[in-house]
Parts: C-alpha cells; structure tokens; sequence
C-alpha cells in the first residue's frame, strides 16, 4: 500500500515562475572573525549581523555550541525580522578570572524556519584564554644593555610602571627632535628634559637601558588598535598579537607603503624583514624574523604614510 | 606668454630689488606697481579613517552594510582648491588599476565641479567639508559594498588628493568580513512510498557567499502527530547533492543524518543554487500521518 509521509503540519508552498524561486526560508550573516584571544579576567565585544532572507516574517534564533559557549554571551537569542530585514546582534565574550588558559573552540549559530526545515549560518568562533598571572597582568622581560621594548601594559606614569628604577638607568624615546630619556634621581623621582615625558603609553616603543636583567610585572592593555606610519622611517611598538609579518602588514604587489622592518637583536644588532613586490612577499635573511612579537618594538621604513588595523 | 611659478617669483623679486635701488634715486615722487602672485601650495592628504554603521572607527566591514570612508585633506590655499579626491578600494587579488568590479574593486571621486560619484558610493551619507575657506577639511564618503565582496583583511583603501598642479596620496588597509546567506524553497517537505523502501525529494538551496563554505546537514526524531509512537529517527535520512538514481555520484557520497552536523558539500563560493536531494527509509510498519520534528541545513565557513 503506497502511502504519504507528511514531514510538517505546514503544506507545501514551493511555487516558481520562470527561473524565480521564491525562498520560503532563509537567512544570511555576516560579522567580524569571532576568533580572540582574550586574557583570564578580560572581555571582549564583538558582534554578528542578520537578515532574514525569506519571503514571509521569520523567527531568528541565535545561539552558540561548543565550549566557546562559557564565555559568550548572545544579546538577542530569539527574534522576528520582516523579509529582507537585518538586525544586529552583540556577542559579548568574557573570561572568568579563574577560567584555565587554553583554547575554547565552537560555533554562533542563527537560523530561521518556523517549518520542518530550517536553515542557519554557523560562524566559527574560538577564544584563546591567555594566562594573566590571576590578576590581569603580563610580563616584560628585560635584558642587561639596551631593550628596544613596546610598552604593553596600560599607559602609566614612569613612577607607576618602573618604581624607583632598580636596575633600569635611563627610558629613551623617540621625539621629533631626535631621542629624549627619562632616569630616576633620588630625591627627585623619575625626570626628563622634556616635560612631556612623564608617562609609558601602551603601544609606544622604548629603548630601555638596563644595569640588570629584571622582569616588569605590567597590567595589560589592549593598545591602539591602528598603527600610523608616515613615509621615511617609523619607530613602531607591536602591543598586537604575536602575527607573521603579512598577516600584521598585508600588503599587496600594487599596493606596498612598507619596504622593511628591522628588529633590534639583543647583541645590538639589527636584521630586517623586506617586502618584495614582484613576488609579494616577505623575506628575512634572518629565519627567526618571521613574526611580529608582542612587547617588541620595530623600525619600519615607509614609502608613504599608511595605516594598518591590528589584526585579530 | 605664460611664465611658470618660480620665474614669476624670480621677476617680482627682481622687481621689488630694483625698486629698492632706484627708489632712493629718483626720490619718492614715483610709484611702482608690485604685482603679487600666489603661489600653488601642493594639497595634503592628512588622514583616512573607515568608520562603521554607527560612527566607530573600524578595521573591518560588513558587506551589503553602509559605512563611511572620512579624508581629512589640508591645502594652504583653502580647502576650496581641491579639485578632486579619489578613493580606490581594492581586494588584494586586484591593483589599484584593475576595472571596478562588486567583488574586488570600487572608486569612488569626489570633484569641486561635479560632487561625489563612483561604485559603491552612497550619495546620501557623503558630505563635503562644510567651510571650504579654511586650509583643512574634511571629505565624507558613503559607501555599501556588494555582499560579494571578497572576504579578506587585506583590502586596500588609497586617497588622492588634486589641485590644479600638484597631487598627494594616502593608504590604508581594512577587512572585508565573510558574508554566507542561505535559502530554501520549501518549509516542508513530503514522501511517498511503500513501508520499507526508500523515498525521495529535494529542495532547492541557494546560497550567496563571499568566502568558501561548506554544507552541512544535522536532523532531530520526527514523532508523528496522532501515533506518537510512531517516529523516523534522523538515521533514516539521507542528504546528497545529487540524486544517485539519476546522476553518477558527485563530490562526497550521500550523508546519514544524525543529530550532529554532517557535511554533504565540502566547497561552494559565489552566488547559485544546489539541489539538495532527502532520501528517507519509511519504516515498515508505518502509520499514515503528519511528523514533526527538524532537518537543519546549514552554511558554514571552511
């Protein structure tokens, strides 16, 4: 006996004419890379954006799957839109300060289909809980000489960020006029001849002079996220994500401000990553040199002004 | 006769030295008639800022979303000197020359004579410097990209800014964000057959990305309406992108659903439409009624 299976309480509504479908139920996202890393006790703000794509007023539901689901919290989980309507909807991530480092992997989810068959987008997402020492704080390490260094920790008075200067002789800056310091003097605390210097600011680049090796106990910051570069040659701190050096800088055969970087080596010598526009690539004779490292600071030569976002 | 800048800048230094000389011999009965020319201040492009939907500066977009691109532009001889600015926004498979395309390449002009005009551009949400008279000012442009816009973080974005003589330019990047929009012809779908063969149908998907992605397909229990007792399991379909019985097998082979997402098409980018073909194993026996539950299609990036 040949019977009918009904998979829904809703008839079946395919219609067309000519080559027009017409879409019962759809939707469409878009939205950042939902892919952080976000250190124990940080968060971060970030977003997805949704149409509805059907033909008739359609729920939205949004959610997340995966043990990214700890640490994201969803605005707007359950919605109705117009046809061609789009809403906006804020994902919220945090990490618990006592949440273990490591990597929470998982997927954002919209979909739509009041029927038996529903449609969804699904969106990667992953965090990487860096490690805050408990208390939202990094380290930088300091060698014995000259540090070339990007200050990564909030923006702070010399005072706040180097104490009385135990093994640190002198904090160097570049300024228009060429290169100022800043030293401790008992007595009088930490001092510049310009009166401007009085503050580290996260992203900016230091040479600092040491007496001793010594590790600076920093809070985090997240920086500024674009970096200006102007033609001639930029001292750049990276206060980034540790990223190769075309995922910090993509440039392209047509369009290349940057020719090189240079890294200071702790020996007091500098290599350089170049960019070569015929083959599009970066290539150092020092197979080290591939990344741009977080707390380091960089020399880069521009053709022109330019302007990167920082990545991630 | 037309003489370049800096010659009329030698004549009237000339003019006001010999002036000097003679004055004092002459007396100060004579006037001498100083002409003065100003001379072009080549224009300046200061800045360029990508500022999101709801005024933030951004590093990446969305596609198919208004944002505005913001020139700040100074030339010594007022703002009202600039006769163009250029923005060229491209992907980083494409150059700055290649012909404008939705995917990979927009320009957009503004121009003292003409206003703003090019792809992508907003007319709406573009605005000129409000005080032309002052040396610094700056340029709005409104600007939608199409929805395939290629996904990348490496667009590039380049100012030129013109006066009569002299140009300068600015660059910067910015991300395209991944877009995928999924549809479907049916809400429902029916079978027939006889208990304990197979049945088929197919629905139509279309799909529009701009980045490659990848279909997937996940199903609950369907629990019959009447006979609650009665169910198909999500084993008991199948999903394929093509109809076995009509075509040789395409791609990966058909997929066993279950509750947990499965891929049956590992690679699709652009815009189309895919048949999707569901195959069921009616239970045998089976009672004749309506069942309910959820086949999930789904589009995710690869």
């Amino acid at each position: 006996m040949r019977k009918m299976l009904t998979l829904l309480l809703v008839t079946v509504l395919a219609c067309s004419l000519g080559n027009l479908v017409l879409s019962l139920s759809g939707i469409a996202l878009t939205g950042p890379t939902q892919s952080f890393a976000i250190p124990q006790g940080g968060s971060r703000s970030s977003y997805i954006r949704v149409w509805n794509e059907g033909s008739t007023t359609a729920t939205v539901t949004v959610s997340s799957s995966g043990s990214i689901s700890d640490l994201v919290t969803v605005s707007d989980t359950s919605f109705q839109l117009g046809p061609g309507q789009s809403r906006k909807v804020d994902l919220d991530y945090y990490v618990p300060s006592s949440y273990l480092p490591g990597s929470c992997q998982g997927t954002i989810e919209a979909s739509t289909g009041g029927g038996s068959i529903a449609t969804s987008i699904q969106r990667p997402a992953s965090v990487w809980v860096t490690d805050s020492g408990g208390s939202g704080t990094t380290t930088i390490s300091l060698s014995k000489g000259l540090n070339l260094v990007s200050w990564i920790g909030v923006d702070s008075s010399l005072g706040q960020a180097l104490g009385t200067g135990q093994g640190i002789s002198r904090v160097w800056k570049r300024s228009e006029s060429g290169y100022v310091f800043a030293a401790y003097y008992e007595g009088t605390g930490w001092w510049s001849s310009d009166q401007d210097f009085t503050h580290l600011l996260c992203g900016e680049a230091y040479f600092v002079e040491c007496s001793s090796a010594r590790e600076l106990q920093v809070s985090m910051s997240q920086g500024p996220q674009t970096i200006e570069l102007e033609e001639g040659t930029n001292l750049v701190g990276w206060a980034g994500q540790t990223v190769p050096v075309n995922v910090a800088f993509p440039q392209s055969s047509s369009n290349h401000p940057i020719l090189r970087i240079w890294r200071r080596n702790q020996s007091g010598s500098y290599t350089s990553n170049q960019y070569f526009p015929v083959e599009d690539t970066w290539w150092s004779s020092d197979p080290s040199f591939t990344d741009l490292e977080n707390g380091r600071a960089y020399f880069i030569e521009c053709s022109t002004d330019a302007s990167f976002a920082l990545p991630g | 006769m037309q003489y370049p800048p800096r010659t009329i800048v030698a004549m009237l230094i000339s003019a006001i030295i010999a002036g000097a000389v003679i004055l004092p011999v002459l007396g100060s009965g004579i006037e001498i008639p100083i002409v003065a020319y100003i001379l072009n201040a080549g224009p300046e492009a200061i800045s360029i800022s990508v500022i999101d939907d709801v005024g933030h500066e951004t590093s990446s977009v969305d596609p198919g979303v208004d944002f505005t691109i913001e020139v700040v532009s100074r030339d010594n001889n007022t703002a009202a000197d600039i006769l163009m600015i250029q923005i060229i926004l491209f992907a980083p498979g494409s150059s700055e020359s290649s012909v404008d395309s939705p995917a990979e390449h927009y320009t957009m002009t503004w121009t003292s004579s003409g206003g703003f005009q090019g792809s992508g551009l907003e007319a709406q949400d573009c605005q000129e410097p409000p005080d032309m008279d002052g040396a610094e000012g700056t340029w709005v442009f409104g600007v939608r990209l199409a929805r395939e816009a290629v996904a990348s973080a490496g667009w590039s974005c380049l100012a030129t800014v013109e006066d009569e003589a002299e140009s300068d330019r600015i660059t910067t990047t910015f991300g395209i964000n991944e877009f995928a929009s999924a549809s479907l012809d049916s809400a429902s779908i029916n079978f027939a057959g006889d208990p304990g063969s197979e049945a088929m149908t197919s629905v139509t998907m279309r799909y529009d990305t701009n980045h490659p992605v990848e279909v997937g397909a996940r199903s609950s229990e369907f629990v019959g309406t009447e006979v609650t007792s009665f169910t198909l399991q999500p084993g008991d379909f199948t999903v394929d992108d093509d109809s076995s019985s009509s075509s040789p097998e395409t791609g990966r082979p058909k997929l066993v659903l279950s509750e947990s997402r499965g891929i049956f098409i590992d690679d699709i980018q652009g815009s189309g439409q895919v048949e999707v073909y569901i195959f069921v194993s009616i239970p045998d026996p089976f009672y004749d009624q309506d069942y309910q539950g959820k086949l999930v299609f789904d589009v995710r990036s690869r």
